[in-house]
C-alpha cells in the first residue's frame, strides 16, 4: 500500500517539504544579516502550492548541464519578501522577523508531523479492527 | 527532499556561527591592541582590523552562506598623544595612538555576539524539526 496515494499523506508530505524548504531560506537570511546589500528571502504562502503554481525549471537536455541551485525544490519563491528594515549598507534581514518565522515553520511542522502520527494511528485501528 | 533541506540548515547556520566567530576574534584582536603604539621614534602604532562579510553560493549544500571576504584594515587617523618620554614620541614629543575605539568595539562585539545568537537559534529549530521526523518513524 502507498501511502502518498492517500490524499491526507501526500498533503502533509507536501507540507512538510515546504515548511523545511523556508527553513532553509530562514537560515540563509539570519547568516547573511551582515551581507551588504543582502535581501532576505522568503516563500510564498502555501495555498499558492495548493493552486497548482509551479516553478518552470530549464530543461537540462545533457546530463552535465548544472543544477539550479537558486531552486528552492519545487516551491516558488516569493517576488519580494516582507521587509521589516533596511540598514543603511543595503541588508534587508531582520533577525527578530527571522526568528519569528523560524519559529512559526518549526510550529507548524509539529502540528504536521502529530496529524501525519494520528493518521496512521487511524489506520491501523482500521486494519485492527478489519 | 526535506531532510535535505533540514541538513542544509545545520550547514548553513554552521557558516554563519564561523564567520560571527571570526569577528569576535577581530574585535578581541582590536581591543587587545587599543594601546600597542610603536617602539620607534615616531613610528605608526596598530592599526584597527575591520572585518566585511560576503554571502557566498555553495554549490554542494545548494544555498548561500555566508563567508568573511576580506579582514581589512581601518585607513582612519591615527590620535595623537603629548608623552615627550615615550620611545615612540616625534620631535615635538606627540606619540600616535592606535585608531581603536572601544565603544565602536564593544558594539560590534554585541552584534556579533546577536548574529551568533540567532544563527544557534535556527540550529534548535531545525534540531527540533528533525525530532520530529525521527518520531515519526517511532509512530
Amino acid at each position: 500500500m502507498d501511502l502518498g496515494k492517500i490524499g491526507f499523506f501526500q498533503l502533509a508530505g507536501t507540507r512538510l517539504d515546504y515548511l523545511a524548504q523556508r527553513q532553509k531560506l530562514v537560515a540563509e537570511n539570519v547568516v547573511n544579516a551582515n551581507t551588504p546589500d543582502y535581501q532576505a528571502r522568503d516563500l510564498k504562502s502555501f495555498d499558492s502550492v495548493m493552486e497548482g503554481i509551479r516553478p518552470v525549471e530549464a530543461a537540462r537536455t545533457s546530463g552535465l548541464h548544472l543544477v539550479s541551485t537558486r531552486s528552492t525544490a519545487g516551491f516558488r519563491e516569493a517576488g519580494k519578501a516582507a521587509l521589516w528594515e533596511t540598514t543603511p549598507s543595503g541588508n534587508a534581514v531582520s533577525l527578530e522577523q527571522e526568528m519569528i518565522k523560524g519559529s512559526e515553520t518549526r510550529d507548524a511542522f509539529a502540528l504536521t508531523t502529530s496529524l501525519f502520527q494520528r493518521n496512521v494511528q487511524m489506520l491501523r485501528m482500521a486494519w485492527r479492527n478489519g | 527532499m526535506m531532510n535535505d533541506a533540514l541538513g542544509a540548515t545545520l550547514k548553513i547556520a554552521g557558516a554563519g556561527l564561523q564567520a560571527q566567530s571570526t569577528r569576535l576574534r577581530v574585535v578581541a584582536e582590536n581591543l587587545a591592541n587599543a594601546d600597542s603604539t610603536a617602539t620607534t621614534k615616531g613610528g605608526d602604532p596598530y592599526r584597527r582590523k575591520t572585518v566585511s562579510f560576503d554571502s557566498m553560493m555553495d554549490r554542494g549544500v545548494g544555498a548561500e552562506l555566508v563567508k568573511v571576504k576580506q579582514i581589512g584594515r581601518d585607513r582612519s587617523d591615527f590620535q595623537l598623544a603629548y608623552d615627550p618620554s615615550h620611545p615612540a614620541a616625534d620631535d615635538k614629543g606627540y606619540v600616535k595612538k592606535p585608531n581603536v575605539q572601544p565603544l565602536i568595539e564593544m558594539m560590534d562585539m554585541r552584534e556579533a555576539g546577536r548574529a551568533f545568537e540567532a544563527s544557534m537559534n535556527v540550529i534548535e529549530q531545525s534540531r527540533a524539526m528533525m525530532t520530529r521526523v525521527v518520531d515519526l518513524l517511532r509512530s
